[in-house]
C-alpha cells in the first residue's frame, strides 16, 4: 500500500531547535568582523599591537562582567560550553565527593564521572522528582561537607529550572561548606542569571546558544574558589586556562550576551512564553494523549517537551524534517540516533514513552506564523503515525 | 528509503536512485551499541554515510533499533553457540532488522520502497516478483537474502544487482563519494578483530574445553579448549590423525563436552536435515514431496544440485558437512539465479 509523501516539494524550514545552538545573531557577526581588523590575533606580546588586541579582549571581558554582575576577573574564557562544563568539575582539586543531579548534560555527567574516579571520590546522583527537579532537603541530607556539587540552572531537555538559590541557601543552614557548580548553559538565552550567580562558586555558559560564537565558553570561576587549570601551557586566563583565546570570539561573546541582557531586562521573553504555550496548547487541543514534560513546574520560556505514547522518535522527527519542522529528540547519542534520556528516565518516564520524545526549542527570532505552521506540521504528523498503529 | 550502512554498495545505490528521479532519504540504523571495528556500525561509518546522504544533497536520519538488534541477532547468536551450532547473524538481522523492523518503518512513513546496496535483482514479470543472483557472482548476495517472502520483495529495490563491484567503485569514484575506495566490510558487524568470537562469547557465556574423540573407536585423541568454536566440518585445529590426514570434526556435543572428529572421506553427508519451522518459499512450498533444486549452503559456496525431500536435502553425491545454525539457499533447477526460498540446517 503506499501513501503519498506528507509534502512532495522541499517545505520551507522552521527552526525550533535553538536548544542545540542558535544562528550567529546579525550584530555578533559585524562586531566579530570587526573586532581585529589590522590587529594580529594573538593578545599576548610586548609590543604595541599586542596590547591593542589585548585591550580588545580585556573591553569584552568587562562588558560580559557587567552584564552578569561580577569582577573581569572573574571571567575565564574556554573554547566552549562543554570545556566550561568539564573545568568546572575537575578544576576543583580536593572536594570530599563530587554530587550531581540526575539530570544534568552529558558535559557534566561524564566528567563527574571520571573526576571522581580519577579522585577515588563518590559521585552522588540528587534524585529528581516526576517534574525533573531536585528536592532540596533531601539533597542537603546526602551531599557532605567539602563537596563539590553541580546543578544546572534549568534543563537543556525539558527545561524544568532547578531551585539553586534555595539549595545554597539550604546548605549554608545546614552548616555545609560547599563549592557549587552550575552549568547554566541551557538557561542563559531565556533566564535571568543574577540569582545563580550569586549563589553559585563556578558558573559555565556557551557562546552558540546565546546565539553567538561556538568556539567560545565562560566559566565564572568566584574569587577565592580553590582551582586548577585543565589545559595547560602559556598560562592564560591567570593560568586557570591555557591558550591564545579568540579575541574576536570573545568580542562575539560580549555582544551575544549583551542582547540577550536586554531581552531578559525588557520582558522580550514574556512573549517567547506565549508563544511556546500557544503551541502546547494547539498539539494538546488535537492530540490530548500526548505528554508535555515538566509543564507542572516553572520551566524555561522556549522549551517544548513532549513524548507520543506508541511512537518512536525517529518517526516523528523524520516526518517533521520532511515538512522542514527542525526539532530533537532531546537525546541522541554519538552516532545521532535518538536514544532513551537518561533526563526522562530519571523523572520515571517509562522507557517506551522516553523512546517518543521530541524536543521544541523556540526562540524570540521565531514567529507566530511559524508556531501556525509547526502547530499544523506536529498535528498532522502524529495522526499519521496513530492511523498507522491501527 | 535507502538502508546506507556508509559502506560503497549503498552509497551507489541511493546515488542510482537518485538519477533515476526518485525522491531519496537515507537511513542508517544503529544496531551494534559497543566498540566495532569491521567497517560496518561504528560512529564512523554512521559519519560516512552521513557525509555522502550530504554529498548527493538527500535528507538522512539515523534510526535507533538497538534493542531489536540484541534481542533477535546478539542474543541468538549466542544462544546457538551455547548449543554447538553455527549462526549466520548477518541473515538473522536480515530478516528481522533490515527487512523487518525498517521495512515496518519504511511503510508507517509513507516511503514507496526499502532500497539497500545488497548485491542481487529484483525481477518483476507480470505480477510475479522474484529474487535472483547479482551480475557479479563472485559479489552476489542473493544468499543472504533468500529469506525474504515475495510480498517483501514487491516493497524493495536493489540498485547495484546490476553492477558488477568494480562498476559499483568506479562510479562512486567517478561522482567523487567519500566512500569509493572503502574496502568492504568483512565478518560480523559486532565481533571485534582483536577480541574475535572467542573474547566475544567469553563475556557474554561460556567457552567449554572439551575432548576430541575418533568417531570410529570412542578414543580420546586430543583436546580443544572452546567447544563452542568448533564449527561441524571443520578441518583445522583438531589435529591429524595416525595416517597424518585431517581431523574433521562431525559431532560438537557441548554437554557431553567432546567433539567427534573422523576423516575426511568419512565425514562425507548423503543427507541434510532442514528445521520444518524456517522454511520460506517466496512462490509457495513445492507441489512434489520430492523435488530438484539448486542448493547454497554457504554465502559463497558453490551451488549443489540435489533433491528436497520433506525437510531433507538429499545429495547426489556425498558432500562435506555442514553446521547446523546455518542456512541452505533453495534456486530454481529451470532459472538457475532465482531464488525458491530458504530454510536452516538442523542437526
Amino acid at each position: 500500500m503506499q501513501r503519498p509523501s506528507l509534502s512532495p516539494e522541499q517545505s520551507p524550514s522552521i527552526f525550533f531547535d535553538h536548544a542545540a545552538g542558535s544562528p550567529l545573531r546579525g550584530d555578533v557577526a559585524q562586531a566579530m568582523a570587526e573586532a581585529l581588523v589590522g590587529l594580529p590575533p594573538n593578545p599576548s606580546g610586548a609590543h604595541r599591537l599586542a596590547r591593542r588586541t589585548q585591550g580588545v579582549l580585556e573591553d569584552a571581558r568587562e562588558s560580559i562582567a557587567n552584564a552578569l554582575a561580577v569582577d573581569p576577573r572573574e571571567v575565564v574564557i574556554t573554547g566552549g560550553g562543554t570545556e566550561s562544563c568539564n573545568l568546572g568539575i575537575f578544576g576543583v582539586p580536593s572536594p570530599t565527593a563530587i554530587c550531581i543531579s540526575a539530570v544534568e548534560h552529558v558535559a557534566v555527567r561524564e566528567a563527574a564521572v571520571a573526576a571522581g574516579a580519577a579522585l577515588g571520590v563518590e559521585v552522588i546522583e540528587l534524585a529528581v522528582d516526576r517534574d525533573g527537579v531536585i528536592d532540596v532537603h533531601k539533597a542537603v541530607t546526602v551531599i557532605p561537607d567539602g563537596a563539590l556539587v553541580s546543578v544546572m540552572a534549568a534543563n537543556n531537555e525539558t527545561g524544568a529550572i532547578q531551585p539553586i538559590a534555595a539549595l545554597r541557601k539550604a546548605l549554608r543552614h545546614a552548616p555545609r561548606t560547599v563549592i557549587m557548580h552550575c552549568d547554566a548553559v541551557a538557561a542563559s538565552p531565556t533566564m535571568a542569571l543574577d540569582e545563580i550567580i550569586a549563589s553559585c562558586d563556578l558558573i559555565s555558559l556557551a557562546g552558540h546558544k546565546l546565539g553567538g560564537p561556538p568556539s567560545c565558553g565562560i566559566l565564572i570561576v568566584k574569587s577565592g574558589t580553590p582551582f586548577r587549570p585543565r589545559a595547560l601551557g602559556g598560562g592564560q586566563e591567570l593560568e586557570r586556562r591555557a591558550g591564545t583565546q579568540d579575541v574576536a570570539g570573545v568580542v562575539g561573546m560580549a555582544q551575544a550576551i549583551s542582547d540577550v541582557h536586554f531581552e531578559i531586562e525588557t520582558g522580550a521573553v514574556e512573549s517567547l512564553r506565549k508563544r511556546r504555550d500557544r503551541l502546547q496548547a494547539l498539539i494538546l487541543d488535537a492530540h490530548p494523549t500526548v505528554r508535555v514534560h515538566s509543564q507542572r513546574v516553572d520551566r524555561l520560556a522556549g522549551h517544548l517537551h513532549m513524548s507520543v505514547p506508541g511512537v518512536v522518535s525517529e518517526d516523528l522527527l523524520m516526518l517533521f524534517d520532511q515538512q522542514g519542522l527542525c526539532a530533537s529528540a532531546g537525546a541522541a547519542c554519538a552516532s545521532g540516533a535518538p536514544r532513551a534520556s537518561h533526563v526522562l528516565i530519571a523523572m520515571g518516564v517509562s522507557e517506551d514513552d522516553a523512546r517518543g520524545a521530541f524536543r521544541l526549542t523556540l526562540a524570540l527570532s521565531n514567529s507566530d506564523e511559524e508556531v501556525d505552521r509547526a502547530g499544523e506540521v506536529v498535528i498532522r504528523s502524529i495522526s499519521r503515525l496513530k492511523a498507522s498503529q491501527e | 528509503m535507502v538502508a546506507m550502512s556508509g559502506g560503497v554498495d549503498s552509497s551507489v545505490a541511493a546515488l542510482l536512485l537518485l538519477e533515476q528521479g526518485h525522491d531519496v532519504t537515507g537511513v542508517t540504523l544503529k544496531l551494534w551499541d559497543g566498540p566495532s571495528d569491521t567497517g560496518c556500525c561504528s560512529v564512523a561509518d554512521v559519519d560516512d554515510a552521513r557525509r555522502v546522504a550530504s554529498q548527493l544533497g538527500i535528507d538522512y536520519h539515523v534510526a535507533n533499533m538497538a534493542d531489536e538488534f540484541t534481542a533477535h541477532v546478539v542474543e541468538p547468536y549466542v544462544d546457538a553457540h551455547r548449543l554447538g551450532h553455527t549462526p549466520n547473524p548477518c541473515i538473522e538481522c536480515n530478516r528481522h532488522l533490515k527487512f523487518g523492523s525498517l521495512l515496518a518503518m519504511m511503510d508507517r512513513l509513507g516511503f514507496e520502497a526499502l532500497a539497500t546496496g545488497h548485491h542481487a535483482r529484483i525481477r518483476s514479470r507480470e505480477n510475479r516478483v522474484d529474487l535472483i543472483r547479482g551480475v557479479d557472482h563472485a559479489k552476489d548476495q542473493s544468499y543472504v537474502l533468500s529469506m525474504l517472502s515475495e510480498e517483501q520483495l514487491r516493497q524493495i529495490s536493489l540498485p547495484v544487482g546490476e553492477m558488477t563491484k568494480a562498476e559499483v567503485r568506479q562510479l562512486a569514484l567517478d561522482r567523487g563519494l567519500r566512500t569509493s575506495m572503502k574496502p568492504d566490510s568483512q565478518d560480523v558487524c559486532f565481533i571485534q578483530s582483536g577480541p574475535g568470537r572467542r573474547g566475544f562469547l567469553e563475556e557474554r557465556s561460556q567457552i567449554t574445553p572439551g575432548e576430541i574423540i575418533d568417531a570410529q573407536s570412542g578414543e580420546v585423541v586430543g583436546a580443544v579448549d572452546a567447544l563452542e568454536l568448533v564449527t561441524l566440518g571443520q578441518r583445522q585445529g583438531l589435529g591429524i590423525d595416525a595416517e597424518g590426514v585431517k581431523r574433521v570434526a562431525v559431532r560438537v556435543d557441548i554437554a557431553a563436552k567432546r567433539v567427534e572428529v573422523t576423516t575426511p572421506e568419512r565425514s562425507l553427508i548423503s543427507e541434510l536435515p532442514l528445521f520444518d519451522e524456517t522454511f520460506n518459499w517466496v512462490h509457495g512450498p513445492p507441489q512434489a514431496e520430492s523435488t530438484r533444486v539448486i542448493a547454497q549452503l554457504r554465502a559463497h559456496a558453490d551451488p549443489i544440485i540435489c533433491t528436497l525431500q520433506g525437510s531433507r536435502l538429499i545429495f547426489d553425491q556425498p558432500i562435506n558437512p555442514v553446521a547446523p545454525g546455518q542456512t541452505a539457499a533453495f534456486y530454481d533447477v529451470d532459472d538457475a539465479d532465482a531464488v525458491l526460498g530458504s530454510a536452516i540446517v538442523a542437526l
